[in-house]
């Protein structure tokens, strides 16, 4: 998609359009917190869709500009393809990313440096506790045995209690590690905050400021959002907000070995790192987990799913926010959607029409 | 007149036996320990009951098909509450959370919170539990201590190389291979000092890490646990307040949310009476207008109020709702169950109590039993085994189940009133309970002295001055060595905080230092040469009173120290109990706070022989407990046939070689049944938990589960020809416990029955010139008077050895064979704590002060 901001236009193959008219009548009557569609194949958009959230607009063409949103007086363009909005847990994919790029620069040395050396200025605070030779590779990996729980459907009750501190990231460093847990998959939001801490004091800059740097700029990504804790430090776990366009660059470059428009941004090496499976997902996923698919495993701050014919590396923001790449196909699929609102999982839709239209395309 | 009848009753030991109950009214059923009662009043009745209801709701309840009886006519649904069953290890089970109460007051504070703010900000009542993530304090886990290494006893020198780090730990022998290994992994000199070693090699041995190519073991995680586990540590890890919380176990949230001026954690450490008044005027203030209610408070205050009400009526008003059920005693735990039962409303129902008025005084029994007949009189029929006198004088009926224990009971000797047991010449009982038969000799003469025991100013005294532990009025109190002591008083009226809470601390910190120390490693070395392990206590005592109050009396125990260190008894540590002996858990324990204590030079050993459960895992036994299962399954192998066979005394075990391949040893499988887990027996080895190879070899005509199922009357005739195996059978036969089996598991024994084998333990290994000081609490907990005879027996053999008893009793049977008594009171919590009378027990009968004496005869 070497212009995509110039050339938003759709180039659907047969199976795109078969799909679509397939998908319409399920997504107005299910899904009608879906808002984008955005399927990339080689770097051509295959599709790019904005879906209103009731019947008879769910269909409405793909948009190149302003003009040809009929139902603006109802909803405005908010939903168009271009238009940011929270990618919520996709934020913890950006981070590992951001993680490469430190690496990448020499700014920090590997994955298994302790948290007492990545944190200096934390040093008092972790000093004599087990949190000090927690490394980054368990952070990436959500296996540092930190005391942390799941509730229903993925949901973190800490985070509640973490959102009230004044500082996040020192609650996540004070909280216990559960030695035997250590190596066991934990997904813990507050974990992928103290990975922005350690971009922030690593790269001495802001960590949305060095995303621009490394990732943004290169990408052609200039407009987007970071929401920030009570210390100013942007949110790790989520908080950052992007365009569905922005996320399939994202994805684009991925699938790319680190390389956008023919440009080395991100290193080979870590991607392919970064997606290597670490560790086996645990069951309060499950509701991701597809039935023919092998257990979920889960990289550095990105899921992997698969099974013999196909194998998905994805990033999954709460309530349908979600990247999914096909490396092998050459495909990335990317929605977004409202949130909070009535939420069925979109893994149908995926399964049984995305994916197979996307690799079909291919 | 209704009744309940069984038929031709044959479970267990029982020999067709036919009871006829009347409903409606309280009985009493009784007979000496292994009897058969409690197979008649629980495995029968109450498991009866509860299936008949339980099958009318539906609910597979259980799969077996022997009932052991022919026909049970007129029975109702039951409720039982039993000390076996009750009686948990897991130290977040507390008062507040066992009976709800903190759960109404979470949610209450929760209610309070919610209704000054916003949707966004409101918060959950688990944000005010200690046992969620939620709501406890992160620095302590929610447990109000916390843990840190004591690196002065870690790393005493900066010459202190890894090794000697774990030794100093007591872990260098388990983990000596390790230790190996690591040094040779990350090639360590051995000689190196720790502190040389770079950092990152030092926080892995300390903390531990498991990536790939290394995993080490966290030292801190493994003293952590083996102090929760009470064993030594060598004070390498102390447990301290936590400092964040305070000892209030919840994070500093919950702790910002106050009601009527306290927030939760605070509701926790105080007394239940406290509580009770504090909510009191907390529900005025609402009932004033001067807080608004939303209606909710009023009915969650109404509900924690009704739990601490009833707490009051069953006389746990000293306990504090943080207060870990594991700590509390058989009674009191028996109580804390029976409490929400005292007010239940539905009837008619079947009761089934084990000794309710465990662990009570003799007045407060009183009130006791007044409210099981009222439960009676409500049309219930309540079911108690008792052994104590005056349940059974009050008891409607009785029923006697012997006339000894194992093949020699399981026969109904007397039914009817009590005025029939006292005529039947049968019932032990009854001969028992009317002075017929004379249980003991106080009179056993000193082995020394061949003389009769007497008390007086030749004997050596253990002298605590100006002790104002927990509720203790600053008192000073004299206690004699060498002779039996009795120390009595009202539930709550300080015994525990006298003794277990300061003169056991005070006595071990002297015994491991100084001279003392010197002993006490000496002797740890004997024990170690016989590999028996000390007697411990696995539960975690907790303060009573308050634990905020501990930061006090902290720095009171600062002033103790710089007293003592003047004297020859220094404390090694800051934390007295911290010791060998003291290892004994004593997180969050009341510190002991007392001026000095003179005269434990005259004492080598002090050894608590409390009523804590015995392992939570149903794999440990009787028989492994007691350190003699390595000698029978050597006996096993040692057999031509195993030999032959090539079989070590492992394959005699079901925790190893020789396990079942199907069930691993367990003996059983379980399934989830409709709403019930239900066992049965594995279909390999058919509960036998052996392999078939192993179970073929014989050793006196016995295979090793029939070696398992031996009574130890019968195991003491099998196992004649060895020698440590039938002195030790002999002093568990001693105890009046011959009717336990070899292979039952520790952790199905009452709180009576596990503090009998512990110390049947202790004196199966006796040792000459050892002057030991015994510490039990309520011995007699779960023995029926014949049994209580036998105990006494053997307190009075190991004073006469030279040792020094302890008991802290209600029972006046017991009491009145003390040489020596010591009674606190008058009352319970603040209204006690004080000595009222000491003396021997014939002076305290004349004593006006004394509330026990008058029970004395």
């Amino acid at each position: 998609m070497g212009d995509v901001d110039a050339d938003m236009s759709e180039h659907p193959t047969d199976a795109i359009l078969h799909m679509l008219d397939a998908t319409a009548p399920i997504i107005a009557r299910r899904h009608q917190s879906l808002r984008n569609v955005v399927i990339v194949r080689d770097n051509t958009v295959l599709c790019a869709r904005a879906y209103y959230g009731f019947p008879g607009v769910a269909d409405a063409p793909a948009m190149s500009s302003d003009k040809t949103i009929t139902h603006k007086n109802i909803t405005g363009n908010k939903r168009h393809p271009d238009v940011i909005s929270p990618i919520h847990s996709v934020t913890k994919s950006v981070m590992a990313l951001l993680i490469g790029a430190l690496i990448d620069r020499g700014l920090i040395k590997s994955v298994q440096q302790t948290l007492l050396e990545l944190l200096p200025s934390r040093a008092e605070l972790i000093e004599e506790t087990p949190v000090a030779a927690l490394t980054l590779h368990q952070l990436l990996s959500m296996t540092p045995g930190l005391l942390w729980r799941n509730a229903r459907a993925g949901l973190e009750p800490m985070v509640g209690r973490m959102v009230r501190q004044p500082d996040w990231v020192a609650f996540t460093l004070s909280l216990p590690v559960e030695v035997h847990k250590i190596g066991q998959f934990q997904y813990n939001s507050a974990v992928s905050h103290v990975l922005s801490a350690i971009v922030h004091e690593n790269s001495g800059q802001q960590t949305a400021d060095f995303a621009f740097d490394v990732l943004f700029r290169p990408l052609g990504i200039d407009c987007y959002e970071w929401e920030s804790d009570p210390q100013l430090l942007n949110i790790g776990g989520w908080g950052l907000s992007l365009s569905s366009l922005s996320m399939a660059k994202i994805g684009q470059l991925c699938i790319s070995g680190g390389r956008f428009q023919d440009k080395p941004v991100i290193s080979a090496d870590w991607i392919t790192q970064m997606w290597t499976p670490q560790v086996e997902a645990n069951s309060l996923h499950a509701q991701h987990q597809p039935a023919d698919y092998n257990a979920t495993q889960y990289g550095y701050q990105w899921w992997v799913r698969g099974n013999e014919q196909i194998q998905l590396y994805c990033a999954e923001g709460l309530g349908g926010q979600a990247i999914y790449c096909i490396p092998a196909h050459r495909v990335v699929i990317v929605t977004s959607s409202d949130y909070p609102a009535r939420r069925s999982s979109l893994w149908p839709l995926f399964e049984q029409h995305w994916i197979p239209a996307a690799v079909a395309s291919s | 007149m209704k009744k309940i009848s069984v038929r031709n009753a044959t479970l267990h030991n029982l020999k067709g036996i036919d009871v006829d109950l009347p409903t409606g009214k309280m009985i009493a059923v009784t007979g000496v320990s292994g009897s058969g009662k409690s197979t008649l009043a629980f495995d029968i009745l109450f498991e009866a009951g509860r299936q008949s209801y339980l099958q009318a709701l539906g609910v597979l309840a259980s799969l077996g098909t022997e009932h052991g009886y022919d026909e049970i006519e007129g029975l109702m649904p039951a409720v039982a509450i039993r000390q076996g069953i009750i009686r948990r290890s897991n130290p977040r089970s507390v008062v507040g959370t066992k009976t709800r109460l903190l759960n109404y007051l979470a949610t209450f504070y929760a209610d309070q919170h919610n209704r000054k703010v916003s949707v966004e900000e409101a918060i959950q009542p688990s944000q005010f539990s200690f046992n969620s993530p939620l709501g406890m304090c992160l620095s302590c886990q929610g447990r109000g201590v916390r843990f840190d290494f004591d690196y002065s006893v870690l790393l005493p020198t900066p010459e202190t190389t890894l090794s000697q780090l774990y030794d100093n730990a007591l872990a260098g022998t388990t983990f000596a291979k390790r230790i190996e290994k690591l040094q040779s992994k990350l090639s360590l000199d051995p000689a190196a000092p720790f502190t040389s070693l770079p950092h990152a090699v030092q926080q892995l041995v300390l903390h531990g890490k498991s990536t790939a190519g290394i995993r080490q073991v966290s030292l801190f995680a493994l003293l952590q646990h083996r102090l929760n586990r009470g064993k030594p540590v060598n004070g390498a890890i102390a447990a301290t307040v936590c400092s964040d919380c305070g000892g209030h176990r919840v994070g500093d949230e919950a702790r910002s949310i106050v009601v009527n001026g306290k927030h939760i954690g605070q509701l926790g450490l105080l007394t239940i009476s406290e509580l009770h008044d504090h909510l009191l005027r907390t529900a005025g203030k609402f009932k004033s207008k001067r807080e608004k209610s939303t209606g909710v408070d009023r009915l969650l205050l109404d509900k924690a109020l009704s739990i601490t009400e009833q707490l009051i009526a069953v006389r746990l008003d000293y306990l504090t709702p943080y207060r870990p059920v594991p700590s509390l005693s058989g009674g009191e735990i028996q109580r804390l169950f029976l409490m929400s039962h005292l007010k239940a409303n539905i009837s008619p129902l079947l009761y089934v109590f084990d000794e309710p008025t465990a662990g009570l005084h003799e007045l407060e029994k009183l009130e006791l039993i007044a409210r099981l007949k009222a439960l009676a009189t409500g049309g219930n029929t309540v079911l108690v085994v008792e052994h104590d006198r005056q349940s059974l004088e009050a008891a409607d009926y009785i029923v006697d189940i012997g006339p000894l224990a194992g093949r020699q009971g399981g026969e109904v000797i007397y039914q009817g009133t009590v005025s029939g047991l006292k005529k039947c010449k049968q019932s032990l009982t009854g001969q028992s309970l009317y002075g017929r038969i004379k249980n003991t000799d106080r009179q056993t003469p000193d082995v020394r002295t061949q003389e009769p025991r007497k008390v007086n100013a030749k004997n050596d005294t253990l002298v605590l001055s100006e002790v104002s532990t927990n509720n203790l009025k600053k008192i000073s109190v004299k206690i004699p060595l060498g002779v039996l002591v009795g120390v009595a008083g009202m539930s709550g009226s300080g015994k525990s905080s006298l003794i277990a809470d300061t003169l056991v601390p005070a006595v071990s910190a002297y015994l491991s230092s100084g001279r003392g120390a010197l002993k006490a490693s000496v002797l740890k070395n004997s024990v170690q040469k016989k590999s028996v392990p000390q007697v411990r206590d696995d539960s975690v005592r907790v303060d009573r009173e308050s634990i905020a109050r501990e930061q006090v009396s902290i720095n009171q125990t600062d002033t103790i120290q710089a007293d003592t260190t003047r004297g020859r008894n220094k404390p090694r540590s800051e934390n007295p109990t911290d010791s060998e002996q003291g290892a004994e858990i004593n997180l969050a324990q009341a510190t002991p706070v007392y001026r000095s204590v003179t005269g434990a030079e005259h004492l080598d050993r002090c050894v608590e022989v409390s009523q804590a459960p015995i392992g939570r895992r149903s794999n440990s036994t009787v028989v492994s407990y007691l350190g003699i299962w390595d000698r029978i399954r050597s006996l096993f192998a040692g057999t031509d046939q195993a030999v032959k066979a090539g079989y070590f005394a492992g394959h005699f075990s079901f925790n190893a070689a020789g396990a079942c391949q199907q069930c691993n040893g367990v003996g059983h499988n379980q399934m989830w049944l409709g709403g019930a887990l239900v066992s049965y027996p594995c279909d390999v080895c058919s509960g036998q938990r052996y392999q078939d190879d192993v179970l073929a070899i014989t050793y006196n005509g016995l295979n090793i589960t029939d070696a398992l199922a031996l009574s130890v009357a019968e195991a003491t005739d099998a196992f004649a020809a060895d020698k440590p195996v039938t002195k030790m059978l002999d002093v568990v036969s001693r105890t009046g416990m011959d009717y336990i089996t070899l292979g039952q598991p520790t952790n199905t024994l009452s709180g009576g029955e596990a503090q009998r084998i512990k110390l049947a333990k202790e004196l199966g290994r006796t040792r000459k010139n050892v002057r030991c000081l015994y510490i039990l609490d309520e011995p007699t907990t779960g023995l029926s008077l014949y049994d209580t005879g036998k105990l006494m027996t053997l307190l009075h053999e190991l004073v006469s050895l030279g040792n020094s008893v302890i008991v802290v009793e209600h029972d006046p049977l017991v009491l009145a064979q003390c040489d020596w008594l010591l009674e606190l009171g008058p009352a319970g919590g603040r209204n006690g704590g004080k000595v009222i009378a000491q003396g021997t027990p014939s002076k305290l009968r004349q004593s006006k002060k004394s509330l026990i004496g008058e029970f004395l005869q």
